[in-house]
Parts: structure tokens; C-alpha cells; sequence
């Protein structure tokens, strides 16, 4: 009978404390260069402005609502909920920034959580670049 | 004996499982929106000035009772959002209150109303509205506008039960007659 007790015991402090962590990740995780290599892409097609503006069309595009932007310091943050059923609704919050670098070329990094994680999946980044590299074809031929 | 040994190892496994609820690969991934979706979410005005077109967005979600969470102009980016009581969204069921109420009861999770999807009498609807007035690239003097719409049913307890984004035709070009009709009344010829 005290065994069995002892296994219940286990079992709820295992469900219990089964992914929390003892501190919180305050400066992030991963390597800060292989992070900006996977969130960053150069363009040199078009200029901040348009840039921007291709942005903004494809985070609508993805299904994103924005919640914030700013043309000067070139960021632009979106939230995105992805429901599987009920009760279960993932929110991915994105934040874009544009920066013009030196000649024509512009820098373009997007950082994502998916609620309490960092996301550092290459797929989402991927997804988003794709979309971005079409929007910015569609900019540049003058396509609404 | 040896059973119960086994069953308590997977109870311990379960627990370890239960205790580290994964998420859904899905919810990483990033489709665009389909072709006809961006149409109908997509109309050009012909208006004399960026300004006209502007504020008569800004009279728009206002009249559909939106508060702004953000407008930033040179980027035409207009977002606002509202929360809706669902039971009197169904009473004064217009196309737009009555799509938004249904497919968030029934449609998502396949069940007719009346089941156990079906909202109670205290759950809410928050509307978020990202709302995007840019000048025409390919014709000066058009103005290009994209809506996009987020609904999120809420229960009693304020836990978020469904979430989806609004694709109905219907319901996008009802907004942009109003649209029309706010530059009508904004003297914009």
C-alpha cells in the first residue's frame, strides 16, 4: 500500500514539476550569432520605406493583426493565434525590424515567440522570409 | 503484484508526458493567405488625397465602434479592437455580427449550435480589426485598402475558447460599402 502511495506521490510531483525551470530566461537562449543568422535577411532591391511596407503586407498576409509600428526606428510587431481546438490557442507574437545599411542594402530580422518560447524553429523564419521575398518581387513590380 | 508495478510505470510516464504538454508543430508553421481570401480582404478607392481616404477609415472604425490600439500614418496602418457581449451580437444579428458569432460557434469545431460548442450566456467576443490605407504602386491617385479581422471567443472565466480569422466575402465587402458610404458623407467626391 506504501509503495503504491509512493508511486501516486511520484507521479504528481513529476505532472507538477514536469517542465519548470528554476530560473527565468531573462537574456534569452541560443547563440546570439546564430540566432541573428537565422532571423536576419539582406535585400537590396528596395528601400526602407517599401520595404516596410512589404512588411506589413505579408504579417497581414500570414493572418497577423499589428499591433504596433514605427517608420523611424523601422519595427513593426504582430500577433498571430493559431487554434487547435478548444482551450488550446497558441499566440505568436513577431517583431519585424528594417534597417538600412551601408550602400543600397537593407537589413530585415524578425524574432518570434510562440507564447512563453522563443521560437527557434527554422521553419517559421523560413515560412516568413518566403512570403517576404514575394511580397518584395510584388513591390518592386508595382503590384498592390 | 508485477501488474501493479507496470501500471504505476505508466502512470509515472503519463505523468512525465502530461507534465510536459508539447505544442503542436502546426502552430510554428506560416501559410500565406489563399488568392481569393486577399481579394476579398483587398479594394482600390480613387480618392484627390491620402488624407481623404485616411480619415475616412479612421470615421469607419468608429462607426462600427472600434477603439484604436494603434494608427501610424506613414505606414497607413490603422488597428483597433472592441469586445461584444455574443448573446446580443446574435440578438442584433446583422451579416457581419451574425458570421462572426456562428462561425466561431459551430463552423471551427464542427458542431451544429446548441452543442456543446455553443457560447454561454456570458462568454464575449474580442474583434481585433488591423486595417492597412497605402497609395496605389501602379496608378497615382488610387489608394489600395486591406482589412483583416481576428475574433476570439472568451468564457465567463476569461480563458480564450476559440480564435479564428474572419474570411468571409460577405462580410469584407459590407465593410467596404461602408467604407464607401464614409466617403460619401466625408463630402469625398
Amino acid at each position: 500500500m506504501s509503495r503504491r502511495l509512493l508511486c501516486l506521490a511520484m507521479f504528481i510531483c513529476v505532472a507538477i514539476m514536469g517542465c519548470a525551470t528554476a530560473t527565468p530566461d531573462v537574456t534569452g537562449s541560443g547563440s546570439q550569432l546564430q540566432t541573428r543568422q537565422l532571423q536576419t535577411r539582406d535585400y537590396d532591391t528596395l528601400d526602407k520605406a517599401k520595404t516596410m511596407r512589404s512588411v506589413v503586407a505579408t504579417l497581414q498576409d500570414l493572418g497577423f493583426t499589428i499591433d504596433s509600428a514605427d517608420p523611424t526606428l523601422g519595427t513593426i510587431t504582430g500577433t498571430r493565434v493559431y487554434y487547435e481546438s478548444d482551450y488550446r490557442n497558441f499566440t505568436m507574437r513577431m517583431t519585424v525590424t528594417v534597417r538600412e545599411q551601408e550602400g543600397k542594402r537593407v537589413s530585415v530580422r524578425a524574432n518570434a515567440r510562440l507564447d512563453d518560447k522563443a521560437i527557434a524553429d527554422p521553419r517559421t523564419y523560413q515560412d516568413f522570409f518566403a512570403a517576404l521575398d514575394k511580397a518584395m518581387f510584388l513591390t518592386l513590380q508595382k503590384v498592390d | 503484484m508485477p501488474q501493479h508495478g507496470r501500471f504505476f510505470s505508466a502512470l509515472l510516464l503519463c505523468g512525465l508526458v502530461a507534465g510536459c504538454e508539447s505544442i503542436p508543430e502546426e502552430a510554428y508553421w506560416l501559410p500565406p493567405s489563399s488568392q481569393s481570401v486577399r481579394e476579398a480582404q483587398t479594394r482600390t478607392f480613387e480618392v484627390p488625397s491620402e488624407v481623404n481616404i485616411l480619415q475616412a477609415s479612421v470615421a469607419l472604425m468608429q462607426d462600427m465602434e472600434y477603439n484604436f490600439d494603434t494608427i501610424e500614418y506613414p505606414l497607413g496602418v490603422l488597428s483597433g479592437s472592441k469586445t461584444v457581449d455574443a448573446d446580443s451580437m446574435l440578438r442584433n444579428a446583422g451579416l457581419v455580427a451574425a458570421d462572426i458569432v456562428l462561425s466561431l460557434l459551430s463552423i471551427v469545431g464542427g458542431t451544429a449550435p446548441g452543442g456543446s460548442l455553443y457560447a454561454g450566456a456570458d462568454d464575449e467576443i474580442n474583434l481585433t480589426v488591423t486595417m492597412v490605407v497605402l497609395p496605389s504602386l501602379d496608378s497615382e491617385g488610387q489608394y489600395s485598402a486591406r482589412i483583416t479581422i481576428r475574433s476570439e471567443l472568451i468564457d465567463k472565466s476569461d480563458r480564450v475558447k476559440k480564435v479564428r480569422m474572419i474570411e468571409n466575402p460577405a462580410l469584407y465587402q459590407e465593410i467596404f460599402e461602408k467604407l464607401s458610404k464614409s466617403l460619401f458623407l466625408e463630402g469625398v467626391k
